[in-house]
């Protein structure tokens, strides 16, 4: 080792120190300075025609209730929230279960969700300004209440809730840099449950992508917001399954 | 896939785009960077696939030239002895690898460009600025590596055939396939052109040859990435001359490598490559040569220690066999390199910093110990700042040391780069980037008349500004790329030999799908011949001109148009250039 080595590990030694402690604050918060153009993009739930069309009774018209129940799941009415009862610390691969209604209802949807392709109707600008204007929030609880079909309800509820967390999630998500310069890709899914006050917890994989570098980037990212804003006026004292699939995709182009 | 949006965080870009026929999974997506371009905040250039084939370009040096920056020095046609310089610097101050694998020869001068036929290539990535802090010897202007042809999944297949002036014939085909857990793939090209004179005043045309192959092999087996690759060209190239007699020489070059690659743990990857680089150039009409064989072996490791934070370590050790005579005098020796090296990319929100250092060790003059630190700050995710700080070296090569004039005890030519670095997304599609750099060289390998031999006692300091953009609207494309530099010989106060103060390129296509047509224009200021003469070459406007179109599925019909204003420029001061030429290919191409 020479004298050069050496003061190069000091400076190197010395520089990151320096960065931790002044860069240290900063990793605490998100990159929060996304035009209001990128946070768009992340909702991605039903337009407002494909909810209309379901409410008047003919699922079958819209895309939505396959994605619905893919991926999201309805907790039969009227069945109390039991949290301290299900509360499994984090399982990996098991669902913790309220009822057996429950799991059972659970697994289908996992298996739908693996083979399922519905097609989803893409928002368009103004479906996604109407969602975040204030006055359609009321409208949405509005139909909540007076819903005649809880299935309904459950589809414009799941596809709400993931649009607010996607949102709440999009500063934080990054490719981890070793799987980009190894070309890793796949597909995580995330099972989450959105407390009926807001919080999430029960958060685990549903489904691996294959790296388990992916799998903890996804874990870790939505373990960085503890709550769904706005969740807990939907949820109506309620708690609501969620299996939000991550994809990890590398494209060609300059960096 | 619809893109909606670019997120370019300190990893790259992060896309999230909506999909419609999914069920609309959150995306996260970054682009595929190969090694070189994601270690660095330097300005990267990547030429790929599409723009190789759609260039029709005869050799590496003709895709090169159309980037502003990098300046060709050319003694005649296609297969002449070729030049570059990267920023300014020196023509042994680029480092260039096939597939990773270094090709500069051990006994004299740059990498041969002029031999590498682009259709067995299937991208290019350039690094300007210095890379020794991860590279070692001879990255103090820039770092390419040419990514060879490979199979991806699935099987497909290919063929081509060309014809153009000075009797040029092309014809090549590939096979490549990809299955459960392998990959196979061959390539083959053939050229021949007869070229012109390569000197001036004499009507003996320049013809040259060049038989190319590229075979790749991977395997998965119990955890380990085992791959297998081959690449090689070889041909005959004719030239002239000082006195225009007309000479030729066999050329082979070759890169052949054994790479394993695991993940021994979910955040830490090893890859171990044995490799073998060949370049033998043989006299007809004497027993001159000069060859060099490297085997080589490294080691490398990326460990991601936090989300935020990659280390890079390594070691590596080749062996140069380096042998040559020149009219009659020659050498025969090897010589050693050990190295190893660690990087730390840390990416913290806005901020992202690399530090590397590398200490390499020479047989010839000891140690030298390489580094390299850079930091770039997000302004919005669109927009980013940077700076940096480098160091480079380059060793004295075999000729240097034990050829005409050569001395043993010659050190390292060294050097110390500042730069800061502008990039900014205008739009998804639209981009911006400015750099600034002042590269400070000494100690470079220069023949001191006194003494009659050669000394450490040339410096150089090269300051420049460099600036491109680049913009897609639906089927158009354009891009500019401009670069200011003052390549200045501090020594003598002259410019440096061949490298022009003012470059300007411009590329732009319109592609609807069935067809693609572009020009491609190239505009550089005069440059001074030799180091030795006061002959300035004049500044030159090239323009070239491509069509291809798809007549169905499987055929292509593609046509370019070379210095189309059949304008009469000198690269080398008594050396030809190409007139306007036209060239034709026809190709087939099956995917399945």
């Amino acid at each position: 080792m020479t004298a050069g080595m050496s003061r190069f590990i000091m400076l190197s030694a010395a520089l990151h120190l320096a960065a931790l402690a002044a860069l240290g604050h900063g990793t605490a918060r998100p990159m929060k300075f996304l035009p209001s153009a990128l946070s768009v993009t992340f909702r991605d739930g039903p337009s407002d025609d494909a909810v209309k069309i379901s409410r008047h009774g003919n699922p079958q018209a819209a895309a939505p209730p396959s994605a619905a129940k893919s991926n999201t799941k309805h907790v039969d009415h009227p069945m109390p929230a039991t949290p301290a009862k299900v509360a499994a610390p984090e399982v990996k691969h098991d669902v913790p279960a309220p009822s057996t209604k429950l799991a059972r209802s659970e697994t289908n949807a996992g298996k739908k969700d693996i083979h399922a392709k519905p097609i989803m109707p893409r928002p368009t600008r103004q479906d996604v300004a109407s969602i975040t204007d204030g006055k359609e929030q009321d409208h949405i609880a509005v139909q909540l209440a007076a819903a005649p079909s809880p299935h309904l309800d459950t589809a414009l509820l799941g596809s709400r809730l993931e649009g607010q967390l996607r949102d709440a999630l999009a500063p934080y998500f990054a490719y981890p840099m070793l799987a980009r310069r190894n070309g890793w890709q796949g597909q995580v899914r995330l099972g989450l449950r959105v407390e009926a006050d807001g919080r999430l917890s029960h958060v685990r994989i549903a489904h691996s992508s294959g790296y388990r570098l992916l799998d903890r980037a996804a874990l870790s990212t939505l373990n960085r917001i503890k709550t769904v804003p706005k969740a807990a006026g939907w949820l109506d004292g309620q708690h609501f399954d969620i299996v939000l699939p991550i994809d990890y995709r590398l494209i060609d182009g300059q960096s | 896939m619809s893109r909606v949006s670019l997120w370019p965080v300190a990893a790259g870009f992060l896309l999230i785009t909506s999909a419609a026929a999914e069920q609309a999974p959150i995306i996260v997506t970054a682009t595929r960077t190969a090694q070189i371009a994601d270690e660095s905040l330097a300005p990267v250039i990547i030429i790929d696939r599409a723009q190789i084939e759609a260039s029709q370009a005869v050799d590496i040096a003709d895709l090169l030239r159309e980037h502003a920056g990098l300046d060709i020095g050319r003694n005649g046609g296609p297969g002449q002895p070729t030049s570059l310089f990267i920023r300014g610097t020196e023509s042994n101050h680029v480092l260039v690898m096939v597939d990773g694998v270094k090709i500069n020869p051990a006994t004299i001068g740059g990498a041969p460009l002029q031999n590498i036929d682009p259709d067995l290539i299937q991208r290019i990535e350039i690094v300007k600025g210095p890379r020794s802090a991860l590279y070692g010897s001879e990255a103090v202007g820039g770092v390419i590596n040419i990514i060879t042809r490979r199979a991806t999944t699935g099987l497909d297949y290919n063929a081509y055939l060309g014809a153009g002036r000075y009797d040029t014939r092309k014809a090549g085909a590939g096979l490549h396939k990809g299955g459960n857990g392998y990959h196979a793939g061959i390539d083959v090209g053939y050229t021949k052109t007869n070229g012109f004179p390569s000197r001036a005043g004499s009507d003996i045309a320049s013809s040259y040859d060049n038989r190319s192959m590229n075979l790749s092999l991977d395997k998965h087996l119990g955890g380990v990435d085992v791959e297998l690759s081959h690449w090689q060209a070889g041909g005959t190239s004719d030239y002239l001359d000082y006195t225009l007699a007309p000479l030729s020489q066999d050329y082979a070059n070759r890169v052949t490598a054994l790479k394993l690659h695991a993940a021994p743990r979910d955040n830490w990857t090893t890859t171990l490559r044995l490799s073998q680089a060949v370049d033998n150039i043989d006299q007809n009409q004497s027993v001159d040569f000069a060859h060099t064989r490297r085997n080589a072996v490294d080691w490398q490791n990326n460990v991601q220690l936090s989300d935020d934070q990659l280390l890079t370590a390594g070691l590596s050790a080749s062996r140069d066999h380096a042998s040559s005579s020149v009219f009659g005098s020659g050498f025969d020796e090897h010589i050693n390199v050990e190295a190893f090296y660690v990087q730390d990319d840390l990416s913290l929100g806005r901020h992202r910093l690399l530090l590397a250092a590398r200490h390499t060790h020479h047989d010839t003059f000891g140690g030298r110990t390489t580094w390299d630190a850079e930091y770039g700050y997000h302004f919005t995710p669109r927009t980013r700042l940077s700076a940096a700080i480098s160091t480079a070296f380059r060793a004295p090569d075999a000729t240097d040391l034990y050829g005409y004039g050569g001395d043993p005890n010659l050190q390292a030519e060294t050097s110390r780069n500042l730069e800061v670095g502008f990039h900014h997304h205008l739009t998804d599609h639209q981009s911006l980037a400015l750099s600034a750099f002042d590269n400070r060289i000494k100690n470079l390998i220069e023949y001191d008349l006194a003494s009659s031999k050669l000394m450490n006692i040339g410096r150089a300091r090269i300051r420049g500004i460099e600036a491109s953009y680049d913009i897609q609207v639906q089927a158009w494309g354009a891009h500019v790329e401009a670069i200011a530099q003052n390549p200045k010989d501090e020594v003598s106060g002259e410019p440096l030999a061949r490298r022009a103060k003012h470059t300007l390129t411009a590329s732009v296509f319109y592609d609807p799908g069935r067809y693609r047509i572009g020009a491609d224009l190239l505009a550089t200021g005069k440059r001074k011949d030799s180091a030795f003469s006061s002959v300035y070459n004049a500044g030159y406007g090239l323009l070239n001109l491509t069509a291809s179109m798809h007549i169905d599925r499987q055929w292509t019909l593609q046509g370019r148009v070379e210095n189309l204003t059949d304008k009469n420029y000198t690269l080398a001061d008594g050396y030809n250039t190409a007139g306007r030429s036209l060239y034709v290919e026809l190709r087939y191409g099956h995917k399945g």
